[in-house]
């Protein structure tokens, strides 16, 4: 086993945990541009506390995502408590935030031992078709739906969609640059839209179409595009190629009662379901 | 479903007619009605009857004639002036024609969009917003559509379709008010299969977010429209000869459309005077007064030629028109109505073939048929596709 990272940012959390009044920090994760502890409140509330380093991340982009998260409140999305600048003794600013802490891992640590039923499929689906129908409501689309970013509360098996890190306010001016190939996302996950950098097409069906891959691969272990023998980046070249699942998904799907997926994965926003509702009728 | 009554000039005592009945909802016409005039005709057109009134606030073409288009209330002053990508901007007007339509009492206004010079992604991002921040600003039940225009040409691509659709639909609105952009001219069918197949297509793929597509500015080519699902077709007095184009908002309001004609079923063609007699004389009166060209109008007009043989009617025939648009628009049910629509139009070609053969040649040069085979192109790729 691989030892655990070590925290770059130990010391300012301790600073901005003592200037927070929290307690009890221990350090969780560390990922491209964030630190998470986990720590306490006085009132004993467990809560991650994320520590992000200007030095690595887009400022309009974190303002967005701490605005976006700010303005959810949905069951089915992390919660935020708190967020700020903090100026630690390094004399460098730091953003903070003080999200729900999940303490039921993530969707890719259960799909690690086994394909969800198709049961668990529903129930999963429903639930975060309900985070997206709150994220439209806002006009907001997440872009970058996948079972990293899916986790669960200790105990509980309700997910809930965390990383807020690439949503797209539509209604304020886009933060991608038109002349960039690809638009933000992570491609294995990608809808055609996200994958052509087509901003125009990008809406909560986009969002639709992940958590379709998301969904495929819960119930087949494999991704819904993928045809035998094919490598993750030709898979992601036949959804770009605006291509139909594969055969072997869509019989799958049909078997297991959850033909609707195919439906989300359609290439065009158009062929989608139209609305969370009707979305939503399809796993109740 | 429901046809509508496109009001221009001088058209609102159209509204509620005799044998006008399937008229139930009508839109209105800022460019020819001062503010006060719109108030007044929705008060006569409620005491008339239970009429579904939308707004549709002709913002098309800024730099145009703009007839009485500056009095109202949400026109922007600075509409020449103005950077038209500003959010703000389109706040706005979208505020003002929210309060402007709220004071009428309308049922539903279409979004304001301009006439792009390009018709890319972008302008349909501008569409879609501006239709959500109307529907936001709407506060007293009155329905939002979304207006898609669409450019005619663009239309023959069929990857531009599902671009345009999935684009609109990304706003939830009540429906769809679809404009037809095109430099056909204004007295010639539209007679492109791959365009006509595109826009049937685009109709079908709106309908299929379960929110209503009404198609303005028709003529006889609602009978496609309906075909591809639409369930509103709108069609105005004038709009037997002309449909939406540019230079319609360039011209006199006085202008067009005074010729008389007759619409007949059997060659889904608008016919003058002397056709009519032409018809008969070379042994082809079946063809004349088929299915709902046969109306009330049609047999005022019919008496008029008897009785009072160099009388104008020019009015009767836009109410044979109208009247014939009204019920055939009924007839074509969706899922059913491709079938029929090929019924017609396979009926329609023979005619015009056996006219042909007889060397019966109508009044206008191009009043051939040569669009019903177009037609019936555009209605076998939209029913395989």
């Amino acid at each position: 086993m691989s030892s655990p990272p070590t925290p770059s940012h130990l010391a300012v959390a301790n600073e901005l945990a003592r200037a927070t009044n929290l307690n009890n920090l221990t350090f969780k994760a560390q990922g491209a541009f964030k630190e998470t502890f986990r720590a306490e409140t006085v009132h004993g509330t467990v809560v991650a506390l994320k520590i992000l380093d200007p030095s690595k991340c887009d400022l309009a982009r974190t303002s967005r995502e701490i605005e976006a998260l700010q303005r959810c409140d949905s069951p089915y999305i992390a919660k935020l408590f708190d967020s700020g600048t903090f100026h630690a003794s390094d004399g460098k600013d730091y953003f903070f935030a003080v999200e729900e802490f999940l303490d039921g891992g993530t969707l890719t640590d259960r799909l690690t031992t086994a394909a969800l039923s198709p049961d668990q499929v529903k129930s999963y689906a429903a639930c975060l078709v309900r985070a997206l129908d709150h994220l439209r409501s806002l006009n907001l689309v997440h872009r970058d739906i996948k079972p990293d970013n899916i986790m669960f509360r200790l105990g509980a098996d309700l997910p809930v969609l965390v990383d807020f890190g690439l949503v797209r306010d539509l209604s304020a001016i886009s933060l991608t640059q038109t002349w960039l190939p690809q638009g933000p996302g992570t491609p294995y996950y990608a809808a055609p839209e996200q994958l052509h950098n087509d901003k125009a097409l990008i809406g909560w069906r986009t969002d639709q179409f992940s958590l379709g891959i998301v969904l495929g691969i819960g119930l087949t272990g494999r991704h819904p595009f993928e045809r035998p023998g094919m490598t993750m980046p030709q898979t992601v070249g036949v959804v770009a190629a605006r291509q139909s699942c594969s055969n072997e998904f869509m019989q799958a799907a049909n078997d297991a009662g959850l033909a609707g997926i195919v439906q989300m994965l359609a290439p065009w926003p158009i062929h989608r379901y139209s609305s969370p509702r009707r979305l939503l009728e399809v796993f109740e | 479903m429901t046809a509508y009554l496109q009001m221009g000039s001088d058209t609102e005592n159209l509204v509620g007619e005799t044998d006008l009945e399937e008229f139930h909802g009508i839109v209105l016409s800022p460019v020819n009605r001062t503010p006060l005039e719109l108030g007044q005709d929705i008060s006569a057109f409620r005491r008339k009857g239970n009429f579904d009134v939308i707004m549709d606030p002709q913002l098309y073409v800024p730099d145009s004639e703009r007839g009485c288009l500056q009095e109202q209330t949400y026109f922007p002053s600075d509409i020449d002036t103005a950077d038209l990508t500003s959010d703000i901007w389109w706040s706005t007007l979208v505020d003002q024609l929210a309060s402007c339509a709220e004071s009428l009492g309308v049922n539903a206004v279409a979004s304001p969009a301009v006439l792009p010079n390009v018709w890319d992604p972008e302008y349909y991002t501008r569409c879609a917003d501006t239709a959500r921040r109307l529907r936001e600003s709407l506060t007293s039940g009155i329905n939002t559509l979304t207006t898609v225009m669409v450019d005619y040409n663009q239309m023959s691509d069929p990857n531009a379709v599902l671009r345009v659709a999935s684009i609109v639909s990304e706003t939830d609105t009540s429906g769809y008010y679809l404009v037809i952009d095109s430099t056909v001219e204004p007295r010639r069918e539209f007679s492109g299969e791959r365009e006509l197949a595109g826009i049937m297509n685009l109709v079908r793929q709106l309908e299929a977010t379960e929110r209503p597509v009404l198609v303005s500015h028709c003529s006889s080519d609602m009978l496609l429209f309906k075909a591809a699902g639409a369930a509103h077709c709108a069609t105005g007095k004038f709009f037997n000869l002309r449909r939406f184009t540019r230079s319609r908002y360039e011209d006199p309001a006085t202008g067009g459309g005074q010729l008389p004609y007759w619409f007949e079923h059997s060659l889904v063609s608008f016919l003058r005077g002397p056709d009519l007699g032409r018809l008969t004389d070379a042994g082809f009166g079946s063809l004349i007064g088929v299915a709902a060209s046969s109306n009330y109008w049609s047999q005022r007009i019919r008496d008029q030629f008897a009785n009072e043989p160099g009388k104008a009617w020019v009015a009767l025939g836009w109410r044979q028109y109208l009247s014939w648009f009204g019920k055939t628009e009924l007839a074509l049910p969706t899922p059913t109505a491709p079938s029929i629509l090929e019924g017609w139009l396979r009926s329609a070609e023979d005619n015009w073939i056996a006219l042909e053969d007889s060397n019966v040649l109508l009044d206008e040069p191009r009043n051939n048929g040569g669009w019903v085979r177009p037609w019936r192109q555009a209605l076998n790729r939209f029913v395989n596709s």
